[in-house]
């Protein structure tokens, strides 16, 4: 099994789009059948006398969760090739609040203020207007200081799997039992404030439980951004390692896809590594470049025209493996695009195959190469969607 | 035939049906498309091509929506448009058999309707604002970014109740 299929090639981008609107009508769907289209059932979230928000939340963050990653896990989805939303620490957390202000005041998020929308609320509407001019309020007041606030605390693509050092499908099921243990809280959260059907006891009762959920919420927050927890990455220059040609070759021929492979060579190129992509060499010193484009946990491998050429100074954030190309393409073109003179050694036989794969050029005397140590694969098209808001 | 019964609602799901039916469509946004679903990023895009046509200037040179209109790119092609679509369709069909289809302004029982008209529009400014700054919204960002563990979405979405509760005694005026 290929997952995703979009991503390997399955359909194109018309049948894509297309199923897309399927997979939207079943979120619009299921959000207003757990009545989302009411502003005061989702508000009644945060008086703890309905817990649907949280049941709902819950219930389908974990049912994915355990099915993305067990999927991942028996080897049928290539994590690889989906989403993870990139961590920007700061903006997320001060955006995080800003948007739980905003949902209590307006009683939606901008998902269910358009399920609300569209079965004729009218406050729903006026919540997607002042959702709209948010927008715009943002992309306008959009200065070089809000800017940099808003790419802060840049950690990639990073999962609290990796945070907290556990394998993601056992962490997974255990946010799945202790969401079990939160719905049965919950329901006893639920029934206890309802009990009094004065309006007034409710009230203290539900100040009692804002404590709890209040001191719940700031330790789980407080933990996060501890130094113990999550501690914010600065960006900083590195000296890259230096990677083979050979090296490089045999991992394009095994069909390893945990390397990237950036061109820095400018201008129309008549050769290149398949599989590398062009560059423009100045993005390499942008922190954000790395952090929106590369996925953490590949290695990359920069490639110049040979070991003369500059480079801009590399500026990557933590945990990222970033390699230059041995003697650049000057090398790649001598080691691997060139017949070697004479076969003697194991390498020269290895370098023949090699050169073989990469021209495709027939050989001088087609040497008997013994079962070469790789395996060429086939190569899918495998696309990298590029997600999120 | 109804009469005065007209209106009156269907039994909502079972929370933890509609969940779980929420949490299958998840996955499958994952396993079909390689991502998860959102509603602010669509939402922005159907802003920008539409300002883009008055203005386009103004639009190809912002720092912040450039991008959407850079190159040709033509910001309503995108998954996040065709979600939105989607969401569109679906509540309504939703509201539809659930007899919950209704024009009205929703309020809490000592609101009024100037109060709740103000309340929802500066609620949604502040949620536009903050869905730019957070990259997403809670669809995008605690329901997707929760399903793949992403560190930034979980602190969002802690963040998000965080507020939401911090803020919740204050405006009870507005619900209770």
């Amino acid at each position: 099994m290929s997952l995703p299929f979009f991503n390997n090639g399955f359909f194109g981008l018309d049948t894509g789009l297309a199923l897309t609107v399927l997979l939207g009508f079943g979120f619009g769907f299921f959000l207003e059948r757990a009545g989302f289209g009411s502003a005061k059932k989702l508000a009644a979230q945060f008086y703890l006398y309905d817990m649907t928000v949280f049941k709902v939340m819950f219930t389908a963050i974990t049912t994915a969760m355990v099915g993305i990653w067990g999927l991942a896990k028996i080897g049928w989805l290539n994590i690889d090739l989906i989403w993870i939303n990139p961590t920007f620490l700061w903006p997320q957390i001060v955006g995080g609040v800003i948007l739980g202000l905003g949902f209590i005041i307006s009683g939606y998020c901008p998902g269910t203020s358009l399920v609300a929308s569209v079965s004729g609320k009218i406050d729903g509407m006026l919540t997607v207007l002042g959702v709209i001019i948010g927008i715009l309020l943002f992309g306008f007041v959009y200065t070089p200081e809000l800017a940099a606030f808003h790419t802060s605390g840049s950690m990639g693509r990073l999962t609290i799997a990796q945070v907290f050092g556990f394998d993601p499908m056992i962490l997974s099921l255990i946010i799945a039992a202790v969401a079990a243990v939160c719905f049965i809280f919950a329901e006893w959260v639920e029934k206890t404030v309802r009990k009094d059907t004065d309006l007034d006891a409710g009230v203290v009762k539900t100040r009692l439980g804002y404590v709890l959920v209040g001191v719940v919420v700031v330790s789980a927050a407080l933990f996060i951004i501890s130094p113990s927890g999550l501690a914010p990455v600065k960006a900083e220059s590195i000296t890259p390692e230096k990677f083979g040609s050979l090296e490089l070759a045999r991992h394009i021929v095994e069909g390893r896809n945990n390397i990237v492979i950036y061109d820095l060579r400018q201008g129309e190129l008549e050769k290149s590594i398949p599989g590398a992509v062009q560059l423009e060499a100045e993005k390499v010193s942008d922190p954000t470049f790395w952090t929106e484009s590369v996925p953490v946990h590949k290695k990359v491998v920069l490639v110049a025209s040979s070991s003369q050429e500059k480079v801009p100074e590399i500026r990557v954030p933590d945990s990222y493996r970033v390699f230059m190309l041995e003697g650049g393409f000057e090398n790649w073109e001598n080691t691997i695009l060139t017949e070697p003179e004479k076969i003697v050694t194991e390498e020269d036989k290895e370098r023949q195959a090699l050169y073989a794969y990469f021209t495709g050029a027939a050989t001088k005397a087609a040497p008997k190469v013994a079962a070469p140590a790789f395996k060429p694969k086939a190569g899918g098209k495998k696309k990298k969607v590029s997600g999120g808001c | 035939m109804k009469t005065e019964d007209t209106h009156t609602p269907n039994k909502l799901w079972n929370p933890y049906v509609a969940g779980f039916g929420l949490g299958l469509v998840l996955l499958a946004a994952f396993v079909v498309m390689g991502q998860g679903l959102g509603a602010s990023g669509g939402l922005a895009r159907v802003v920008v091509q539409t300002l883009d046509f008055f203005a386009h200037d103004l639009i190809k040179d912002n720092g912040h929506f450039g991008k959407y209109v850079a190159d040709g790119v033509q910001p309503l092609m995108n998954f996040m448009v065709f979600l939105g679509l989607g969401v569109l369709l679906g509540g309504f069909i939703s509201a539809l058999a659930g007899n919950r289809l209704k024009l009205q302004l929703e309020r809490g029982p000592r609101a009024s309707k100037k109060t709740r008209i103000i309340a929802a529009i500066s609620g949604g400014i502040l949620m536009g604002f903050a869905a730019r700054l957070a990259y997403g919204c809670t669809s995008g960002q605690a329901l997707t970014g929760g399903a793949t563990l992403a560190a930034g979405s979980w602190a969002f979405m802690l963040a998000v109740f965080a507020g939401g509760y911090a803020l919740a005694w204050f405006v009870r005026r507005l619900w209770i």
